[in-house]
This record gives structure tokens, sequence and C-alpha cells, in this order.
């Protein structure tokens, strides 16, 4: 697990708390614009203002977490033919493989084939709803 | 203003002081719950790497037809070497009198060089040395990792036991930057361990692809330690290329390569051209390449110190290509946009040989960087 994810499952175990939080301060402001609007009362209104303002906050935070994305990344080997150049990426790296190195033979015309290159290449993923509330576990490559 | 005048002024300003001190206690428990996850993840970061450090050894460990008793002893002997490996402390030569400060910098790295590796030798007697440069590679990363860790750990200790609010500030600010470096150390435990090329290898790689496109390998010479010397003919130019003996990770002895070419092969060199990793800015791309003057390497000071010497000596220009990535990306295992950026680097390479000599000049050109996945 990269030090990403692990921020990430730490910060996700308060998406619970954030969400109970942000419903109860609706109720709450629903309430007061209700008394508010009924009693004719400043104060009423003043207190759901305040909350409207505290839900406000809590349902950013919660929204800018719930477009957060996790990246994957896959490592890759770039094999080329020393003869007709054909290449194509490998996604079996072992820990042998260095740049450079000879690697197996040329599927077009039999050539030897050179690792040309080893980089890893970056997939964004978003989690969803159910993996963020917990209620899904993340699929394991 | 009457007596309740005056108790409503008290309270009020009683009522402020309590806010202002609330307000204040707020912020600390803000700043100390946000440390405290991070310290966490840092000891977990700290933790994997000795564990992967631990288990790469232990593979490595040859097989014997010994007892379960005395193969349990001998990993538990393996578990106290790597920790006094992790531990080991480098003291800096007192810069006092800063003359000659280079030389003593030089030959502590050296020393803890040696041991470490013999170190790794006596404990793993049978691995190739590719695989003593991974290692010790790996070592270093987790050394820094408990660094990291113990030193933040101690302050926050610190901070918390005065109840310091400016201590916890200075931590609290720094935790970005910290953050950063544990990604990049966490990124590169993994890249040691698979021993794959990183961001910090695009100077080597675009050696090593000159290396190929114009002498196929051939002519390859180890005159000094852990750096290979090739010659190439790029244009009707003689260019010399120096880099870090691979795939074993090391960064090999530049300078001393490059003093070794001026005894060897003679003081008319035209230009040093070094290639090697920059960090970039926030807002730039990486793989964004850039040129320089002076000599492009980083680390302790010592190789470059010793080539600007060389340089200035013989009154030889020193060009620099810059491949810009962040602190995370260098210690990474190498992304497909900093690969691609190698092969801009080439041309540009070609370009300011054609443009700034002329036919039968001899050049050096240096692939500054860990070597680490990449022959020669």
């Amino acid at each position: 697990m990269s030090l990403d994810e692990k921020l990430f499952e730490i910060k996700r175990k308060r998406i619970p708390i954030y969400f109970i939080l942000l419903i109860g301060l609706i109720i709450l402001a629903i309430h007061f614009i209700l008394m508010a609007y009924f009693t004719n009362n400043q104060d009423y209104a003043s207190f759901s203002l305040l909350t409207l303002v505290a839900a406000g906050y809590i349902g950013y935070n919660l929204s800018k977490f719930l477009n957060t994305t996790i990246s994957k990344y896959t490592t890759v080997k770039l094999l080329t033919c020393k003869k007709c150049g054909y290449s194509n990426e490998d996604k079996n790296v072992d820990k042998e493989d260095y740049i450079m190195k000879e690697n197996g033979i040329c599927p077009k015309c039999g050539g030897k084939m050179i690792i040309e290159g080893i980089y890893r290449i970056e997939e964004k993923t978003k989690p969803s709803l159910l993996e963020l509330f917990g209620l899904k576990k993340k699929n394991k490559k | 203003m009457d007596g309740q005048g005056i108790v409503n002024t008290i309270m009020t300003l009683f009522l402020l002081l309590i806010f202002a001190y609330i307000s204040q206690e707020l912020q600390i428990w803000k700043m100390v719950s946000e440390i405290e996850a991070y310290l966490s993840i840092f000891r977990i970061a700290r933790d994997h790497a000795l564990g992967v450090t631990s288990n790469t050894f232990k593979k490595l460990l040859p097989k014997s037809n010994s007892s379960k008793k005395i193969e349990y002893e001998k990993i538990k002997n393996i578990d106290e070497r790597i920790q006094e490996l992790v531990d080991l402390t480098i003291i800096e030569p007192v810069n006092l009198d800063p003359y000659g400060i280079v030389k003593k910098i030089k030959h502590i790295i050296l020393v803890t060089e040696k041991t470490v590796e013999n170190e790794i030798k006596i404990i793993l007697p049978n691995i190739k040395r590719s695989e003593i440069k991974n290692l010790t590679n790996l070592i270093d990363a987790t050394r820094i990792l408990n660094f990291i860790y113990k030193f933040l750990d101690h302050n926050y200790r610190i901070a918390r036991k005065f109840k310091s609010l400016w201590l916890l500030m200075q931590i609290y600010a720094l935790l970005p930057f910290i953050t950063q470096e544990v990604k990049a150390l966490e990124n590169a435990i993994e890249a040691f361990n698979k021993g794959l090329p990183v961001g910090d290898s695009v100077g080597p790689l675009v050696a090593s692809k000159l290396i190929k496109k114009y002498s196929g390998f051939e002519n390859i010479d180890t005159p000094v330690e852990d750096t290979v010397i090739t010659r190439v003919n790029i244009d009707n130019r003689e260019i010399y290329i120096v880099k870090a003996q691979g795939p074993g990770g090391t960064t090999g002895r530049l300078d001393d390569a490059i003093e070794w070419l001026f005894n060897n092969i003679g003081k008319k060199f035209s230009m040093i051209i070094t290639v090697d990793a920059a960090l970039k800015f926030e807002g730039e791309k990486s793989g964004t390449i850039t040129q320089g003057f002076g000599v492009a390497i980083g680390g302790t000071g010592v190789e470059k110190f010793n080539i600007e010497e060389i340089a200035s000596k013989h009154n030889i220009p020193l060009y620099a290509i810059l491949i810009k990535m962040s602190e995370i990306e260098a210690l990474s295992i190498l992304t497909k946009d900093l690969y691609e950026a190698t092969e801009k680097a080439l041309n540009i390479i070609e370009r300011v040989i054609r443009e700034r000599s002329i036919e039968h000049d001899k050049i050096i050109l240096v692939g500054v960087g860990n070597t680490i996945g990449i022959y020669p």
C-alpha cells in the first residue's frame, strides 16, 4: 500500500462522521428556518444561517474528498527488435531485467529483442461510493 | 458607568479571553492530531522499508541443510546486522577551517560505501556485484526513512513535553515537504528492491542510448571503479562517454573518471557536457528539458567541485542538459514521460555537439545519476 493509499485510508474513516454531521446540520437548519418562519423570531433566523454555513463547509470538504483519485502504476518493459525495429510493451518485468538486456526473439523476423526501456504507466482510479463508505473492499490486482 | 456596566464589561473581556484560549487549544489539537497521523504513516513506511530490506536479504541467503535452530539464529543475526546498517551514522568533517574539506568528505563517503558493501558481502557472500549495489541503495533509503521518522518523532515529543505551540507550528509547516520526501523514498524502496531504473537514472540512460547508437557496446573500459568510459564518434568528433557502471545501483566515480581521461587521453577537450535529472517547479511539466552552464551533479557536491576544478584549470566550457522532474519522480520507477524525454535529450546533445564544436574535437559527455537497471 502506497503512502497516498494509507493517507486515503486514514481520511476515509472520517467520511461517515462527516456524512452524519452534514445530515444533522441540514435537519437543524431546516428546523431553525421553520421556527423562524412560524414564530417570526430573529434569533432562529440567525441560528439557521450559522448552521447553513457549517453545513456548507462540511459539504464542501466531503465533495472534495469524494472526488479524490488514486494513482495506480503498471511497470512495463519496451522490447525492440535489433533487426527490424519492431517494438512492443511487455508487462512481465522480472527482477533480473535491465535496460539494454537481450530478451527473447522477435515474433515478426526472429531477430534478437532488446529491452529498450523500463518504465511505469500511471492509471488514475476514482473509488466508488461503496468503497468510500467501507461497504466494498478494493479490487486488488 | 454603574456597577452593572462594569460587571458586563469584565464578563465580555473574560469571554473574549476564554474564546481566544479555546481557539488556540483547538488549533493545537488540530495540529497535534495531524502530526500524529503523519508520524504513524512515516513509522509504517519505515517499518515497511525495514521489512522489505530484511526479506530481500533473507531471500538471497544461500540454502543450507543445517537444523531449524541454526537457521533461526542466522535469520535473527541478519535482522540485527540490518538494523546496525540502518542505524549507521555518517559524521561530517569539521568545517571550522573549510580548506581541504572536500577531500575529507570524499574520504568519509568512500569509507562508508566500502564498509557497507563489505558488510553485505559478509552477510551474503555469494551474490553478484550488481546485487550488492542494489542492496546498498536499499539500505541507504531505509536509513533515511528511519532518520526522518526518528527526527520528527523527537521534535514532536519535545514540542508536546514543553507544550510549545511554535515548535508544533514548525513541524506542521514542514509536513508537506517531509511527506514528499517520504513518498519519494517509499517509491525508491520498490525500485531498488526490484533493481529497476528510477527517474534519477535519466542521465545514465541517455549515455547508454548514445553508446548503443554509436558504438553498439564495444570498447567499454572500466578504468575507475564503478564507472565506464566509452569512446564514440559523432560527426567526426571524438566523444568520451562517462557513466556509472550498471545495471547495479550506483552513481559511479565520475570525477575520478574525468581525471583519468585528462591524465591518459590528453588535456585538450573542447567541452564537458553533463546530463542529469533536475528538480522541477510545481508548475512545470515533467520531462521538460532545459540547457544550462556548469556541472549538473547533485549530492554532496564533491564530484561537482572536482569536475569544476579540472574544467576551470584547463579552461574547458561546461554545458549541462537537465531533464526536469519532481522529487518523487526522481526516486520512483522511471515514468513514460521521462523515458520519452531521454529521446529528446539525445537529439539536443547531438545538436549541441554539432553546433558548439568543430570536427576532430574531443568532448566529454557525462551521464549523471544512479544507473540502477541500466547497462553498461
